[in-house]
């Protein structure tokens, strides 16, 4: 157990990272905001916390920085993009996310350039990064409840009638982008104190695909969502080690079969088989069918 | 009593085309106004203004003698004006319950982000309120049963009833309701026109946009008739049906 534990450890860690990362994918699609903010943030959170780290500013303080200085050009992005919606929202995001890195290869020592930064001071702690997630989840999960929950519902459902019972749509979207923003700057900071390097590839559009991928495989309806969609993206790989070249394209396969036929996720399928469990219980309690007044 | 929502030459075009052409109507407190007119005529157009969801191009409206033309939509509900939709606008992914605290949640936990984000306990003091107050609502159009369903496995006439029921729980000081009774039978529609004017006598003022004029006819107290975006008649409304323009233009085509 132990020794299960020290070889995958950093694993692990990169599980709750991403977990973070996919939060603020899957809370701006809940709310109907097609938002891939968080992965730029995640370069751009990386990157700064890199340059602080490398100045001799410890790990924990320069997560803390990152993270609450992220609101800043978050809520400016929010500003300049939240009126755009659905699928230019989502190109504008995503263009955002591949700037950073176009940035990042130009500005020279700040950055390293095309090499990038590396021997940053490394600092990992698994309880920190517990703590982080649970704080994390416990968070978004009260986003799903009550008026929130409801809000956001109506946010992604119906506009009109969103404005119609006095929700103010577009301080609501901004809201929720900022948050992504934020996750995606924590995400990418602690990402990068683990590894001890990050370089312009970071924030590629390879990690707007694979964190889509844990929002869509989990599911866009609830936090667990998230969290089985970054478990299986992270863990997948990893098992699939054995089968060597054609590890890639199993992983394929897998993704393809369940985006097939679980189109709302993981964590829906489970729910729904979950209920129909309960239902069969419920009927076989409730005697013959027909036999209550409906 | 003074004038509790007033329009002026209020006017929505759409491109070229005039939807809503310089009306200008006065709704007085606790009355039932009925709002009818052929299809096409702006009946929702001129809902949809005076709801700020559609943009006015002329004219102003003021609601309790201040100038509200240029608010947002959001603001609009928060002054006291709660609408319901042509087509039934509830929620599939929520319960009959919440789709109708959706309209109580502005008035019970404010417009503030954090509050209620991270006080969990003033957050659930704030829900319980909003819960009681919607189940009095649903209590109110005598759909309690259906509390906690989904609204899509309803009969359309209890989802019809539910948006209602979203309206009322702000406690709104004017109702706008498009075209409530659409789709629905005979009888239903009979229990929604009571229901109307029971809400009237406890002094709510409604505009009811409504295709079935008997119904209008039978519990409004006075009515504005719209034809080619313009108030062709107002007044009483067993008078104004009967005059031989506007029957004209209800069913000029049918008699031509």
């Amino acid at each position: 157990m132990i020794d299960w534990y020290a070889q995958h450890a950093s694993i692990l860690q990169s599980s709750l990272i991403y977990v973070l990362l996919a939060f603020s994918v899957q809370l701006a699609l809940r709310a109907g905001v097609f938002s891939f903010a968080g992965v730029g943030f995640f370069g751009l959170g990386g990157y700064a916390a890199a340059i602080l780290a490398l100045r001799g500013i410890p790990g924990p303080v320069a997560v803390l920085i990152v993270t609450i200085a992220s609101v800043i050009p978050g809520y400016l992005l929010a500003m300049l993009l939240a009126r755009l919606r659905d699928l230019y929202l989502g190109m504008a995001t995503i263009a955002f996310s591949l700037m950073i890195g176009v940035f990042a290869s130009n500005a020279g020592d700040l950055t390293g350039g095309p090499v990038g930064l590396f021997s940053i001071p490394y600092w990992a702690s698994m309880p920190t990064m517990l703590a982080i997630f649970i704080v994390a989840a416990v968070l978004m999960h009260r986003l799903e409840r009550r008026n929130f929950g409801r809000g956001l519902a109506a946010l992604r459902e119906n506009q009109d009638l969103a404005l119609s019972v006095g929700i103010d749509v577009l301080k609501q979207r901004k809201f929720v982008f900022t948050l992504g923003t934020v996750l995606g700057a924590l995400s990418g900071s602690l990402f990068v104190l683990m590894m001890t390097a990050i370089d312009p590839e970071t924030a590629s559009f390879r990690l707007v695909v694979s964190t889509l991928t844990m929002v869509i495989l989990g599911g866009v309806g609830t936090w667990i969502g998230p969290v089985a969609g970054a478990l299986i993206v992270v863990w997948l790989p990893v098992y699939l080690g054995p089968f060597d070249k054609w590890s890639d394209a199993i992983y394929g396969l897998i993704v393809v079969v369940i985006a097939m036929f679980a189109p709302d996720g993981l964590v829906a399928v489970v729910k729904r088989a979950w209920a129909r469990m309960r239902n069969k219980a419920d009927v076989a309690a409730a005697g013959p069918v027909g036999s209550e007044k409906s | 009593m003074s004038t509790l929502l007033s329009t002026s030459a209020l006017t929505v075009r759409f491109g070229g085309v005039v939807a809503v052409d310089k009306v200008s109507m006065t709704i007085e407190p606790n009355r039932l106004y009925g709002l009818i007119g052929p299809n096409g005529s702006g009946k929702s157009t001129l809902l949809g203004a005076i709801s700020r969801l559609t943009k006015t191009t002329e004219g102003s409206m003021h609601f309790r003698g201040k100038d509200y033309t240029s608010i947002a939509a959001f603001e609009v509900s928060r002054m006291g004006i709660a609408r319901t939709f042509q087509t039934v606008r509830l929620l599939p992914s929520l319960s009959v319950i919440d789709n109708v605290m959706l309209g109580a949640d502005y008035k019970y936990f404010g417009s503030g982000v954090f509050k209620s984000w991270l006080l969990p306990r003033w957050s659930a003091a704030r829900e319980r309120e909003a819960y009681a107050a919607a189940e009095k609502a649903l209590a109110r159009l005598d759909i309690e049963a259906y509390t906690q369903m989904k609204p899509d496995v309803l009969p359309y006439g209890i989802q019809r009833r539910v948006e209602i029921a979203r309206a009322l729980v702000s406690e709104p000081d004017l109702l706008l309701l498009d075209e409530p009774t659409a789709g629905m039978t005979k009888t239903e529609r009979d229990e929604i026109g009571a229901l109307l004017q029971r809400l009237s006598q406890e002094g709510l003022t409604q505009i009811l946009v409504d295709h079935d004029v008997e119904l209008v006819v039978d519990i409004c107290n006075e009515v504005y008739v719209m034809n080619s975006g313009r108030i062709m008649a107002h007044g009483e409304p067993a008078q104004v049906v009967r005059r031989a323009d506007v029957q004209e233009a209800y069913l000029g085509k049918r008699h031509r």
